[in-house]
Parts: structure tokens; sequence; C-alpha cells
């Protein structure tokens, strides 16, 4: 019922494979199809473009669930799913909140899990217009109101992109539902696994969106993070107007459900109410609390790129491989055995390419740059051209490469999400795997920081 | 020795560039050159790789000519050089090529290389770096992981398909001027040639250029040769196969330009 396209489930089974020494090819599938699914991939990247995006859409629709099966969703079979990925040993820490790609090389980094608060569950639906957010509310609820009613631990923001998810909402609704409370499933992980007086992370992007109260607990949010703005999003612009032009809209902007409060973003987002029930747990069981607290999901990632860079200075191990990933394009096992300092993007679109500029503006050279690019498959508002994301590889002192991306296919490139792995795969000097960072070298390393990031540590 | 069908294919190329004879040892060096002799950038001496000749340089030659003056020699028993009795080996070849460049007088060329002749190239850059400006190495062999008879003809065969067919007659020439001994010897001493050793010596500057297709050069070798260049640089052509300098002659000239001409010492 949970989405594996999605970036919770991605980030989950990536740490959760690194903490059982592995690496993670194909989003989390088997390793042996990997070569076949390249190339029968390759082959689809030859496909026109209308019938490729057909694929892309059948291929999320075949993961959603229909609305009628939502009255069976249990927030504790979904905690119980979750932690059943962790190997089951005791760890010094762990993390509990938003979904962060950075967060997971951090948690890679200490050994340590996480816990996300947020979950996609897809749902079937067909007859709604991708442009028509209004109507997508209107026919989910139904479904929403049985999904809550059944679930008192969770708050569902129900999101709607028509600018980047534009294929996907096409056959499905996106349900992201957060945790308000942490729950058996995971209180037991918890108890089971931290050792006393352990630590648990508390992973909070303060990211807020306008939304609009639909009930108890369930807001509906128009647009999401990307290359369109909030505003964009809302009263349209004159972006928004071509986009729907080239895409042969009706719409020439979105008439979304008038939005009354900002509230925490669907995808990102951290709900504060999960805060106070994880204080009271770790005050019952003797726990320490850290929050991580950021605006943008983006944010984490510098610190957590020179966090990697000084640990293999320590290690004596030269570091001036960067690794740039894309959204769920998640490589934490490769990152190490490389030597490679992750950079983590939250998408494929103009922010993130002004972040990682600006990240390399002020990080000095690498010799070796290798970037994967995630492929939306829409030429969607806010989406550099390929070449725009070349001149990142052309800031490279020896050699700078996409992985596994198909120039000429993006942003329909479906094959990277089996090339990007395999790629990085085959990158020679490897390092052996060091011993986890210890909570202690983590605190020196944030002393000698000082104020540098805009990431409270509290 | 010439045979016919090299004097026939050399009358073509004859148009493009002309030959030029140079003693060296006692022996005469052949060479094609093409271009401004008073060229701002030194000059540049295209390789060639094992089994062919400057024939198939001659397509580079041509996009480099109006900025750049460029040679491409025949390496001693191949294309229209004669060779000693022996077969040299990669460092037999790299000395004949230093004494080549200072008997010509053609200063501190730039050397352009494909194939095995990066390796002859970089040989004679890390024992001759007084005779080397620069090094663009295109698909450099011969990839460590890959050190067998078997395995390097297993990916030259994968590798065919994406050559032009118009390098068949000047490939057919070549084998037949060098001798298939000749060839198979000189292949064989590539194979035991460590070139991945020698990188880390190597002082100037050097661009390396793979083709995106080429199965003889995987992406990984590539990326392992710049890394350990001390001044290396990567840059690979879209959709072009082993032979670059062949196949795409414009795009390569484009990247190859730019760096002959690049700020900083040599």
């Amino acid at each position: 019922m949970v989405a594996k396209f999605d970036s919770a489930t991605a980030m989950l089974r990536a740490l959760a494979a690194f903490l059982h020494g592995r690496d993670f090819p194909m989003l989390g599938g088997r390793a042996q199809a990997e070569p076949l699914a390249a190339r029968l991939l390759g082959l689809v990247n030859r496909l026109p473009e209308g019938l490729r995006e057909r694929l892309y859409i059948y291929s999320g629709w075949s993961e959603a669930t229909p609305a009628g099966k939502l009255a069976r969703v249990r927030s504790e079979a979904l905690a119980r799913w979750v932690v059943g990925h962790y190997p089951r040993r005791r760890y010094p820490a762990v993390m509990v909140g938003s979904s962060n790609g950075a967060m997971i090389h951090l948690a890679a980094a200490l050994g340590i899990p996480w816990l996300p608060q947020t979950l996609l569950l897809p749902v079937r639906q067909r007859g709604v217009h991708p442009d028509e957010p209004a109507d997508d509310l209107a026919a989910m609820v139904d479904p929403a109101r049985v999904l809550l009613a059944a679930n008192p631990d969770l708050a569902l923001h129900h999101m709607h992109d028509a600018n980047q998810d534009r294929l996907m909402i096409q056959r499905m609704t996106y349900f992201r539902v957060k945790r308000l409370r942490l729950g058996r499933a995971y209180e037991r992980f918890l108890a089971d696994t931290l050792v006393p007086g352990g630590t648990i992370f508390l992973v909070e992007c303060t990211l807020s969106w306008p939304t609009t109260k639909v009930g108890d607990r369930h807001v509906f949010q128009q647009g999401a993070l990307g290359g369109a703005t909030v505003q964009e999003a809302h009263q349209g612009s004159a972006r928004v107007a071509g986009y729907l032009r080239r895409y042969g809209s009706h719409r020439r902007r979105w008439n979304p459900p008038a939005p009354d409060a900002d509230r925490p973003e669907a995808e990102w987002g951290f709900q504060p109410a999960l805060r106070t029930d994880v204080e009271r747990f770790a005050a019952d069981r003797g726990y320490r609390i850290r929050r991580i607290i950021f605006d943008q999901p983006e944010e984490l990632s510098p610190l957590v790129a020179d966090l990697y860079r000084d640990w293999y200075r320590c290690r004596g191990i030269p570091a001036d491989r960067l690794l740039i990933e894309s959204f769920i394009l998640l490589e934490p096992w490769l990152a190490l055995a490389t030597g490679s300092v992750p950079f983590w993007l939250v998408f494929n679109t103009e922010p993130s390419l002004t972040a990682i500029h600006r990240y390399l503006d002020t990080a000095g050279s690498f010799d070796e740059i290798r970037m994967s690019l995630f492929s939306h498959g829409v030429e969607s508002v806010g989406l550099p051209a390929i070449g725009q994301w070349r001149t990142v590889l052309q800031r490279a002192g020896k050699l700078g490469s996409f992985l596994g991306v198909d120039e000429q296919a993006f942003p329909r490139d479906f094959a990277t999400m089996a090339r990007y792995h395999q790629a990085l795969a085959q990158v020679r000097n490897r390092y052996p795997m060091p011993c986890p960072l210890s909570l202690d070298e983590l605190d020196e390393f944030l002393d000698q920081q000082g104020e540098r990031y805009p990431v409270d540590w509290k | 020795m010439r045979t016919a069908l090299g004097g026939l294919v050399d009358r073509r190329l004859a148009r493009a560039a002309g030959s030029q004879w140079t003693r060296v040892d006692g022996r005469r060096f052949h060479a094609r050159h093409v271009g401004p002799e008073a060229a701002a950038a030194p000059p540049v001496v295209c390789v060639h790789g094992v089994g062919v000749s400057s024939r198939y340089m001659v397509a580079t030659m041509t996009k480099l000519a109006s900025a750049f003056e460029v040679y491409a020699i025949d390496l001693p028993g191949f294309g229209l050089t004669d060779g000693p009795p022996e077969v040299l080996d990669v460092v037999g070849l790299a000395d004949a090529l230093a004494g080549w460049i200072q008997a010509a007088g053609v200063g501190r060329p730039a050397l352009l290389a494909n194939s095995v002749g990066c390796q002859v190239a970089v040989d004679c850059a890390v024992r001759y770096p007084d005779r080397v400006s620069r090094l663009v190495l295109v698909g450099p062999t011969t990839d460590p992981i890959a050190r067998s008879a078997l395995r390097q003809v297993l990916r030259w065969l994968r590798n065919l398909p994406g050559e032009r067919p118009g390098q068949l007659p000047l490939s057919v020439a070549d084998y037949a001027d060098a001798g298939v001994g000749r060839a198979l010897r000189t292949f064989g001493y590539a194979l035991a040639d460590r070139i991945e050793d020698k990188l880390p010596l190597v002082q100037a500057p050097t661009l390396v250029v793979r083709g995106a297709r080429d199965p003889i050069v995987p992406q990984a070798w590539a990326e392992e040769v710049t890394r350990l260049l001390p001044r290396g640089r990567l840059a690979v052509v879209a959709g072009a196969p082993h032979t670059v300098n062949f196949a795409a002659p414009g795009s390569l000239a484009e990247l190859v330009g730019p760096f002959l001409v690049e700020d900083g010492p040599t």
C-alpha cells in the first residue's frame, strides 16, 4: 500500500540496505535483475514520448491502492512494515521524523536507523483532470474520511501537484500520511534497539505550505516543492500559462481550493505533534532527545557533505570526489565505498541547480563530480535543460559525469532508475568501509563548524 | 612496405595531407603533415594504434589544420615507415617517437594518440618530458581488469559495429603493410605494458577522450586513467566508438583545439 517510488520509501530502503551491509540497486530491486532491467528500460527510452508517458502512468497506477481498500490501512501495520526493514541490533541513536536524503547519509555515517514520520499512500482514481485540483479533492473526501476514522494516529495531507506529478496524478491521488504519535511498533523498535540512555534524533524540517483544512487531521495541498513557487501554484504566472498551453490544457492557471493556513509541507515538512509524543516516550525511558531543525530540505546537504569530507580527510582518503544525488536516486553504501562526498538535491529543478552551484562556489574544487539526475517525465515549470545540469559537471577539476543518465531522453529517462547504481558501482578505486562515526565525533565536527550552516541542533 | 592497396588509399589521402620523410638513426621515418607552420601553439603529432598507421588520423588532422600544424607519424614497422627486423615493444616504439620528434625539429609538440598509441605516447612523455608539451589520449589502452588477449579481442569485436565502414579499407591496407605477425607481437607487448604505473609520472597536461560507446575503454577505466594523471581531464564524445579520431573527428577537434591553447605551464 506504500508507494515504492516515493521519497520516504526509497530513503528507508537505501538506509536499511546500508545497515545490512549492502548497496542499493534499482531503488531496492533485485540486484540480479539490474542488467536486464537497465537494457529493457533503455529500449523504453527509445519509444515515442507519448508511449513512454503512458508506461510511466501505468507503473505508478500499478502501485496505487483502490480507494475501497483504504479502510483496511492501519497505521500500526505501516509502522511494522517500516521497522521490519532494519536489522535488529543495538544502536547508539535512532532518527525519527522528516524524510531527507542528506539525513540518510548522516544516519549511514552514524550507523543508525531512521523512522519516517511521513509515508505516501497512492490511491487509484480516474476521470479527474490533472489541472482540476478541486475535483481531485472532491473525489477523495469520502475515502479520506474512512482512512482517518480508522487511524487516529495519522494526519492526511492530500497533495496535488499538476506541475511535477502531472503524469502520476492522471490515474492516482497522492495521500501523504503523517504520524502524530510514535505508536506501538515504533515504540517497541526504539525500546528494543536503543542502548540505555541512547539518543533519539528528531529530524524536523520546518518547511510549510499554504493548505486548506478539509476536516479533522485532513488538509489539502496544492502544488509541491520544486520548480514552481508557492505563488505560482496558487495564482499562476506566465511560466505556468505557457506550461499548461504546451500540455494542451484547457486551463491557464490552476483554480485550487482557497488555502486557510500554512501547515507542514506534505512530503518534507515535520508535523510537530510527533515531537510531543517522542518527548513523553524519551522521558519515560530515559533517552536523550536531540532536535535537528532546518527550514528547507536542502539546507542539511552542505553540512553532511562537509562532514563526509572531514571524515575522509581524517581517514587519509582524498576528499576530492563529489557524488550529487537527485531526489530518490540515493546510494549511501557506494558513497562510502567509493570515497565520495554525498550532496543530496531534493529534486531536479532550478532551485536545486542553484543549490549545488552555491555549494561548489564555497566548498572549493572537486577533481571528480558524478551526478544522478531523476526523471519525472514532465517538461515542468522550473525544470533546467540537460545542458544546464552539465554546467555542474564542467566544474570538476578532472572528470565530471552523469551517472547512468540518457541525456537525450531527459526528463523522460526512465532507464536511469536502473542505471544510476550500475554506473556508480563501476567506479574503481574503492575504500574499506569504516566503523561508524561516534556521536562524540559528530559533536566535535559540529563544534568546529559553529554557526556555519542553517541547521539548529538542540 | 607499402602494398598496392596502401598506394591507392594514399593517393586519396595525399590530397588532404602531404608526406614527409625524416632520417632517424639511419631509418627513414614517414609522417603526414598539414597546417600552417606559423601556428600559435606547438605542433600536434598524432600517434596511431596497433596494426594501423597515420592513415586513419588524416580526418582529425584536417579538422585541426586551420589552427595547428599537425603531423601524423608511422611508427617503425607500420604504414610507410620501415621497421627493424625485430618487433619493437612499447618502450622501443616510444624511443623511436622521441627520436623522430628531435630529428624532425618539431620543437616540443603535443601528442594526440589513439588506443595502443596512447601507451607509446605516455611512455614517451614520462621518459622524455622535455620533448612533449601536452597529451591527448583518445581511447587509452590497456584496461588492467581485462589484461588478456581473449578479453581484449572480445571487446574489440563488440566495438566493431560502432566504427565507420570507411575505416575498413584503411585498416586492411595498414595491416597488409605492417604484416599480421608484427601487429600481433605489438599487441602482445601492449598487453604486458602497465600504463597504470606510468600515468602518475606524466607531467604534461593531458586530455583523456573516450567515445561513449567504446567497449574497449569502459567509462570506469577512462576515469581511472584520468584520476591517475596528475594533470588529467576527461571528456566523453557522445555516440562515438573506440576510434574517435576517425569516427567523430569534428567533435574531437572541438575538444582538442581549446585544450591545446589553454594557459598554464606545460
